[in-house]
């Protein structure tokens, strides 16, 4: 009985030993480890032309050309493998002030327009868009599979470029309205 | 007979009474053996790593995905010794994926709990690279002079490059830590 009791309690040490060792895991002179990502779609974009400046063509003539500025962004782009699309879309989210342009409710011919042009990762958009503030319009849709510039901190590069007539009812002044782009991918 | 029997009783008990005390003025003998114990003790490394570990990221910035990897190891140097602890990427990421080729998975190895960690590093699928230096006369546990923890950590930070190229899905690779001690 005693014998009996001794040699439960070696094994009960010889346990309590192994389960110790084994909350360490196993040692030896190499371990290897597996890490794993899950990539997903992302999208982000940057404007790098924080102020447009809507500028009449020199040497125009009186009336005789539109205000136009450009306005340049740069974006990363993933869309996923099989099913996956992007966009990136603006919305005037500030409209111009009274007295002014006006792109909620232009006088008649003089809503201000815009086109656009992508890297290859992008479908641009086909202009004259019409800006709005009641939605956003499209500047660029990405298909499938969609990448944007290889390299880390690479990015692509796109352009919008505004159109807005030259109304002489307009009061003179500075306006300015404020542009929200958006990207999106899935 | 009877007789015979009484005194061979007496003898008996005489013999055993010389067992059970030790008679006064008998010299007791000590024999006094040496025997040499030469214990070899050789410098001696060995690591634990976890099976896996997940990098991941929040948001939608391509910020780096990142995860860590807690190294744990014994260690014992000789006087004359040192010993490091190194990784080496046995398999790179799948097709379309990240690259460690391309030098998208870089660590950075947190405090050693004996030894000197590393500082940023790019990880490598063709040359093993640096995690802890063990310095001469090392060992782990027990305290002064050894390490006061016992199995020694050195955490391993990784960070691994987001780049749009990079096609959807789950990707993985192999990392292998080596430890060594002379």
């Amino acid at each position: 009985m005693k014998t009996q009791l001794i040699k439960h309690s070696l094994l009960s040490a010889a346990v309590l030993i192994g389960g110790a060792s084994m909350a360490f895991g196993q040692f030896a002179a190499t371990g290897t480890t597996q890490v794993s990502v899950a990539v997903a779609a992302e999208s982000a974009i940057s404007i790098t032309t924080s102020t447009t400046s809507l500028t009449e063509a020199s040497g125009a003539g009186i009336f005789g050309a539109p205000f136009t500025g450009t306005t340049n962004f740069s974006y990363k782009v993933r869309t996923t493998k099989v099913g996956g699309a992007g966009t990136i879309t603006v919305k005037i989210t500030s409209d111009f002030a009274a007295g002014g342009p006006s792109v909620a409710t232009p006088p008649t011919g003089d809503a201000m327009t815009y086109a656009c042009t992508t890297a290859a990762s992008a479908t641009p958009c086909v202009g004259p868009v019409t800006a709005s503030t009641g939605g956003a319009t499209s500047v660029a849709t990405f298909a499938t599979d969609a990448h944007s510039a290889a390299g880390t901190g690479s990015s692509d590069a796109g352009t919008v470029v505004w159109t807005l007539p030259n109304d002489p009812i307009y009061k003179t002044g500075t306006y300015t309205a404020t542009a929200t782009f958006t990207i999106s991918a899935t | 007979m009877v007789r015979f029997g009484a005194r061979s009783g007496s003898l008996a008990l005489a013999i055993l009474a010389g067992f059970l005390t030790a008679p006064v003025g008998v010299e007791a003998v000590t024999a006094n053996l040496s025997n040499t114990l030469d214990a070899h003790i050789d410098a001696l490394g060995e690591l634990s790593v976890p099976a896996s570990s997940s990098l991941t990221h929040s948001g939608t910035l391509f910020n780096a995905f990142t995860g860590t990897v807690t190294v744990q190891y014994l260690a014992r140097t000789t006087a004359a010794g040192g010993g490091n602890i190194t990784m080496q990427v046995t398999q790179d990421f799948q097709t379309g994926g990240p690259s460690v080729v391309s030098g998208d998975l870089t660590y950075v190895c947190g405090t050693a709990g004996l030894g000197t960690a590393c500082g940023s590093s790019t990880a490598s699928t063709s040359t093993a690279t640096s995690v802890v230096t063990l310095p001469t006369s090392a060992c782990t546990g027990g305290g002064s002079p050894c390490s006061a923890t016992n199995p020694n950590t050195v955490i391993v930070t990784f960070s691994l490059a987001d780049r749009p190229v990079v096609k959807t899905g789950s990707f993985t690779a192999n990392i292998q830590f080596t430890i060594s001690a002379t």
